[in-house]
């Protein structure tokens, strides 16, 4: 990817080619209004005139240039140096502009030290400034692991130097698995680096380069000390020094930025601030429990500058859990065994609050990742005291949502994985919540529970709009059946003595998709059980109930328990009047599913013909009150209304069990949506519908033949039908009466 | 800890490659390999210099990528880093030059310094004024346009032309042509306002 031409230079470069008064005048346009700009292409024209050998080189001198490596000197310094009152013993450190030595100090006291000195040809104005910067910002800390400064410096020729205290002391990565540290333990140590770096946060100060070779554990009187070393890139966050990491395209292969963040990525200099530290922090935890960073450097370093910055950029990595399991048997042994665990206890150790807090640090948005780097600690310790976390719902939406965006493809919108996805996090969510056991617990459970409804709703509004369900075949259905299965069980085993809105809205959730798979009894069982878990509600939840009650009763309807639906409907429908003061449209929804059981009453087989037309009487009279309802609320024309045609409509189509309950069907189709047109003063009066009738009713004569058909409205008492029906068919050897 | 004990070598920057260093340490590492290299070629150069033979000075960077085992080096597999690192060696060495020079001439050794000249190469190399001047300006004008810094670094410090530069940092011939142009007069006019 070529760095893209500036104003400037594209205008530089046009001008160039014309001459005279053509380039005035095509300076004109192109500067417009902005005279900086202009005196600056000017004065570049005026350069390019003048240089006209400028930086060029015939290239042959050869001999000069070896002669000048010849006698340029390979290394600054050499041990036994003296700097200031440093005496230089061993390097033993070397980074981008600066080497580090290890050195003795004498006066006044007798101490080894760290001593941190300007590279020779690094010192550009703009690198001395940086490194007096990184002196200035150590020198503002004061915090027990963090690596002090005690003096600083220049050498005769100007080069700056600085002293810090000697960290001798093993890697962090390094120090945990040598002491076998169990995960817990390693939070523990790793809580005591986020303390280190918040203080360094709250002076002003943004590491920016932190990763386990920065931080070093020594052991002091037997307790581990984890040390934060080399501010090197260093940035007060009140200067003006920009960071300038330049990654130029060659140097793709050259080490692997696994622990810069995303946004430290782009190339143009972006207003870097704390929470890139808690995305290098995030790998860091990954590594000290997972025993892997979260992307392969290798793989990083194969890739080029481009490909490793979109990875970093987009790339979702693993979860710890996740990526340890997929590694093979050798790597897991070791892994595991530097962890005091097997390859077994590992990843349980891990799912759940450990991943959900790894992953929050690692969100490509930082806006997602933790505020500050004391909220991480702070999630830490609940976790290690067994209290809820924070971190958990919108990266799972977030990851479910981008999984499922970018595999679309490849799933086929096939709502089998989708819904996996969908009610593993669901179980994530259910491992959060636990039983109340006091007071306190039961106000973070209040607050927890509404989130986690939230968090349910909008996953499933997501999918649902999303894919359309459509099972390929018995292997999809099957596995959506398991996966509800173990969420009801673990629903079952951890929400018995739960009672909260979460609780609630998942039973309902999980009857809705048992729903859909048509799974109509137990999808009848969810919507009890959840009728159960409104009861235990401290406070009477009126919404929730009908939202129940309705979806109760369309599982029971399906079922053909008819009358029990009626009647869970119908309280739902007081419920909405009386004591919820319900809006037009929540009403006339339920409106809606009253009149669907209704069609079926009529058009079951235990009715008689009277019967039939006095139900399906009352059925039109239902849809005919929801779309009056429908229509006084929102107008003629809304969405909604053909949205409750629509749903009415689909919610038979797919169920042809009897030619009598399709004929019923049409009817009150027909009738509906003759009064849908006649409201819109489309066609006169319904009955004289001819088109809806060849629409409607074309395909099912088709099936069954008109004869039977015509009975079939005669039957409903559909007189004016059956003429219709009569004048559009011929009737060689039937003779009807009407 | 023993005091009296070296160093922990895991203070040490490190080799690991599975570990996370930092792409500018790595930089590092390999760039003193280069000058390690450049210095070796240029020690067997010299001692078979004779009097009117011109040395290309792209060829002592040819010659210590070929030495160096080229792309068959894992760590080397491409040669554009390599001569970019040896542009930035030949540069840092530039500066060492200049101001070993600036401080002799400051003590009055001028006669030194006039032995010390660089022939075959641009003027500007001689002028060590110059040479920082030039070094500030490049660092700002990298920080805006780090492909055509580089660009220049190439064509001044190794001496490469505008087509093998082209090659190298794979961009078209005219392209890279546009950017000279652009650079350089950019350059001159800053280090002119100096």
């Amino acid at each position: 990817m070529l760095e893209s031409d500036n104003r400037e230079e594209r205008i530089f470069t046009e001008a160039l080619k014309l001459e005279g008064s053509e380039r005035e005048i095509y300076l004109g346009r192109a500067c417009g209004d902005d005279t900086g700009l202009r005196d600056r292409v000017n004065s570049l024209l005026a350069a390019n005139d003048e240089s006209d050998g400028y930086l060029e080189s015939s290239g042959e001198g050869g001999f000069s240039i070896a002669r000048a490596l010849q006698q340029s000197a390979p290394c600054d310094e050499m041990p036994g140096d003296f700097i200031g009152r440093y005496k230089l013993l061993e390097k033993i450190g070397e980074g981008g502009w600066g080497v580090v030595w290890m050195a003795e100090q004498n006066e006044p006291v007798r101490r080894r030290v760290a001593l941190k000195i300007l590279k020779l040809g690094m010192d550009t104005k703009e690198v001395v400034a940086r490194f007096e910067s990184e002196r200035q910002a150590l020198a503002m800390m004061d915090h027990p692991n963090i690596s002090k400064v005690f003096d600083g410096g220049a050498t005769p020729s100007g080069r700056p130097y600085f002293v810090m205290e000697l960290v001798r002391g093993v890697r962090i990565t390094d120090y945990c698995d040598q002491e076998k540290l169990s995960a817990k333990d390693r939070l523990r140590l790793f809580i005591k680096v986020c303390q280190a770096v918040q203080h360094a946060h709250q002076k002003g100060v943004i590491h920016r380069d932190l990763k386990p070779s920065n931080i070093l554990v020594t052991v002091n009187d037997g307790e581990a000390v984890p040390k934060v070393i080399d501010f090197g890139i260093v940035k007060a966050a009140q200067s003006r020094l920009t960071d300038k990491t330049l990654f130029t395209r060659f140097h793709s292969f050259v080490g692997t930025p696994v622990y810069t963040s995303p946004e430290q990525m782009q190339m143009s200099s972006l207003d870097l601030d704390t929470r890139s530290d808690i995305y290098s922090l995030g790998v860091l935890l990954y590594e000290l429990l997972s025993g892997r960073q979260p992307f392969n450097p290798t793989r990083l370093s194969e890739l080029g500058i481009d490909g490793m910055r979109k990875v970093i950029s987009e790339e979702d990595p693993l979860r710890p859990s996740d990526h340890f399991t997929s590694l093979n048997q050798e790597d897991r042994t070791s892994i595991a065994t530097n962890r005091s665990l097997d390859t077994d206890s590992l990843p349980k150790e891990l799912r759940g609050e450990p991943d959900w807090i790894v992953m929050k640090c690692l969100e490509k948005n930082r806006t997602r990742r933790y505020e500050t780097v004391n909220a991480l600690a702070m999630d830490i310790n609940r976790y290690l005291n067994h209290e809820p976390v924070l971190s958990r719902e919108p990266t799972t939406l977030y990851r479910l949502k981008k999984l499922i965006d970018r595999n679309r493809l490849a799933f086929g919108a096939s709502f089998a994985l989708a819904a996996c996805l969908f009610f593993g996090s669901i179980a994530i969510a259910l491992l959060g919540l636990h039983a109340i056991r006091s007071e306190r617990q039961a106000q973070m459970e209040a607050r927890k529970s509404a989130e986690i409804s939230e968090f349910i709703k909008s996953i499933y509004s997501y999918v649902d709009s999303q894919v359309e369900l459509q099972l390929k075949g018995e292997e999809e259905t099957q596995l959506i059946r398991e996966v509800l299965k173990e969420t009801m069980d673990l629903a079952a085993e951890r929400l018995s003595d739960v009672s909260s809105e979460a609780v609630v809205e998942l039973y309902d959730i999980l009857g809705a998709v048992y729903f859909k798979i048509r799974e109509y009894a137990a999808a009848e069982s969810m919507f009890r059980l959840e009728l159960e878990a409104i009861e235990a509600l401290s406070e009477p939840d009126y919404a929730h109930s009908v939202m129940a009650m309705n979806h109760l009763g369309a599982a029971l309807g399906r079922q053909g328990y008819l009358e029990e639906a009626e009647l869970n409907i119908r309280e739902a429908l007081r419920l909405q009047r009386e004591e919820l003061d319900a809006s037009d449209q929540e009403v006339a929804r339920s409106l809606v599913n009253l009149s669907v059981v209704q069609v079926k009453k009529a058009a079951s087989s235990l009715s008689s013909n009277e019967n039939r037309e006095i139900q399906l009487q009352a059925a039109v009279e239902s849809i005919e009150e929801a779309l009056r309802l429908q229509r006084e609320s929102l107008g003629n024309e809304h969405e909604e209304i053909a949205a409750s045609l629509n749903g009415f409509q689909v919610a038979h189509m797919d169920e042809i069990q009897s030619p009598v309950y399709f004929a019923a069907v049409i009817i009150v189709q027909t009738q509906i949506q003759g009064l849908f047109y006649h409201a819109q003063c489309l066609v006169p009066h319904p009955s004289s519908a001819i088109h809806i009738y060849q629409d409607r009713c074309g395909c099912i004569i088709q099936r069954i033949g008109a004869v039977y058909f015509l009975q079939l409205m005669l039957g409903f008492g559909q007189t004016t039908l059956a003429k219709i029906v009569r004048s559009q068919h011929s009737f060689d050897r039937i003779e009807v009466r009407i | 800890m023993d005091e009296s004990s070296s160093a922990d070598p895991s203070t040490t920057s490190s080799n690991n490659s599975d570990s996370s260093d930092s792409v500018q340490q790595d930089a590092e590492r390999l760039l003193s390999q280069v000058y390690q290299e450049l210095r070796k070629v240029a020690a067997s150069k010299l001692a078979r210099e004779q009097a009117d033979q011109t040395l290309q000075a792209t060829a002592l960077v040819h010659e210590a990528w070929l030495r160096i085992g080229g792309e068959d080096q894992p760590a080397w597999a491409n040669r554009a880093y390599f001569f970019s690192s040896a542009a930035e060696a030949m540069r840092r060495i530039l500066i060492e030059r200049a101001r070993r020079r600036m401080a002799l001439r400051h003590g009055g050794d001028q006669r030194r310094v006039d032995f010390d000249e660089l022939e075959g190469l641009p003027e500007s190399m001689n002028n060590d004024k110059h040479v920082l001047d030039l070094t500030e300006a490049l660092s700002r004008f990298g920080d805006e346009n780090p492909e055509k810094a580089e660009l220049v670094k190439l064509r001044y410090f190794v001496g490469l032309t505008i087509d093998e530069a082209a090659n190298l940092l794979d961009i078209s011939a005219p392209t890279a042509k546009r950017w000279w142009a652009y650079s350089k007069a950019w350059l001159y006019q800053e280090i002119k306002e100096t």
